[in-house]
């Protein structure tokens, strides 16, 4: 197999290796699309794939916090969601090597400094933290923001990052199906990560 | 496996205009159908492989059922769309090595797996080089294949961390 040699992807460890801040500092960032002038195989992206990073970084952004709002309320749920999140954080380091003007500059193109927050905060604080209005089913004891910790809360927990998941693994698709042929292979394979991910957290959710 | 990667002839000579794939298009689906080809003898050769082993072969079973009907769906769907583009698809070989040897329920969930991993490679390698109805196909392979390998995992009782790829088809 692999008869096609368009492999452009970093290896996992040159991804592993680069945190997303890191990316920027490294020099990749060349150009970072001030100069309209394009040479040919120049990296800045066409706007369609500059949007769909940005759309696919913001919705990775989003399930990170979501994951640490629930590691935070269930602490007996770290070692399968900490691992899941570990994955997230990978993707955003990916996009973010596809598309390095992700990590230098807002939607208004005003350079920000930093990476993307990779390392969301532990605790968002409050209560705003369901993740998808409704899935939570009726007669569970309800989340109580840090106190219920109970399988039923475990159970609905696991449910809503389903949920969460499957939302970004069709918008994922989406993106993928109008990018061009440089980033949709990387949004392909998110798709099929959260795909993947939202499988196993029903799994989890059922089995529990 | 591609006996000659034609050049972008004529391709509205069989199908219609919609089906045109440009050369690497077709290179990248031809490659995607030679994996399917194996895929579908190797989930085949496993579902008898698993046929006498009774009731603690059931799960493996149904799954090693399950990947021979969505292989040989996906075979062809992507033939008819290589035909469509008036390209000619790689024909099937009388049999095939496979990665692992399925003598036992283990071993037949990490041939699966194994098999769906290298679909999941192949097709997001094909990815990029195509558009419209072609693209929508290999992603939905990938994302398919992708759940099929973590099920095999963890039916074979793979630890969840390691059952769960964070890029599937990438790595």
């Amino acid at each position: 197999m692999g008869g096609v040699g368009v492999r452009g992807a970093p290896s996992r460890r040159a991804v592993l290796a680069l945190p997303a801040a890191g990316v920027a500092a490294a020099g990749l960032v060349t150009t970072a699309g001030c100069t309209e002038s394009r040479p040919a195989g120049a990296p800045a992206p066409p706007p369609v794939d500059l949007a769909a990073a940005r759309a696919a970084a913001r919705t990775e952004r989003d399930l990170l916090v979501d994951y640490d709002a629930a590691i935070a309320r269930h602490p007996a749920l770290a070692a399968l969601l900490g691992g899941l999140r570990a994955h997230h954080a990978q993707h955003l380091a990916a996009l973010t090597t596809q598309v390095p003007a992700l990590a230098t500059a807002t939607p208004d193109g005003v350079a920000s400094g930093g990476g993307p927050s990779v390392s969301a905060p532990a605790t968002p604080s409050g209560a705003a933290t369901a993740p998808a209005a409704g899935a939570s089913p009726p007669g569970s004891a309800g989340a109580q923001p840090g106190a219920d910790d109970s399988p039923a809360a475990r159970a609905s927990a696991l449910a809503e990052l389903a949920t969460a998941e499957r939302t970004a693994a069709d918008e994922h698709r989406a993106s993928c199906l109008t990018a061009t042929g440089g980033l949709a292979p990387l949004l392909a394979s998110l798709r099929a990560a959260e795909s993947c991910h939202a499988d196993l957290l029903s799994l989890a959710g059922s089995a529990g | 496996m591609v006996a000659t990667s034609r050049p972008a002839t004529a391709p509205s000579a069989k199908g219609s205009p919609n089906a045109a794939l440009d050369a690497r298009a077709v290179t990248a689906l031809s490659a995607l159908v030679a994996v399917e080809h194996a895929a579908v003898y190797g989930t085949a050769f496993a579902g008898g492989a698993l046929a006498p082993l009774g009731a603690s072969a059931r799960d493996a079973r149904g799954l090693a059922t399950a990947a021979f009907t969505a292989h040989r769906q996906l075979r062809d769907a992507l033939t008819a769309l290589l035909l469509d583009a008036g390209a000619k698809p790689p024909a099937a070989q009388p049999a095939y090595t496979l990665p692992v040897s399925p003598a036992s329920v283990g071993a037949a969930l990490t041939l699966l797996a194994e098999l769906d991993d290298r679909t999941a490679a192949s097709s997001y390698d094909a990815v990029g080089l195509v558009t419209g109805r072609a693209r929508e196909l290999v992603v939905d392979a990938l994302a398919q294949a992708a759940l099929r390998a973590q099920h095999a995992r963890l039916t074979a009782d793979v630890n969840a961390g390691t059952a769960v790829k964070a890029l599937p088809g990438r790595l």
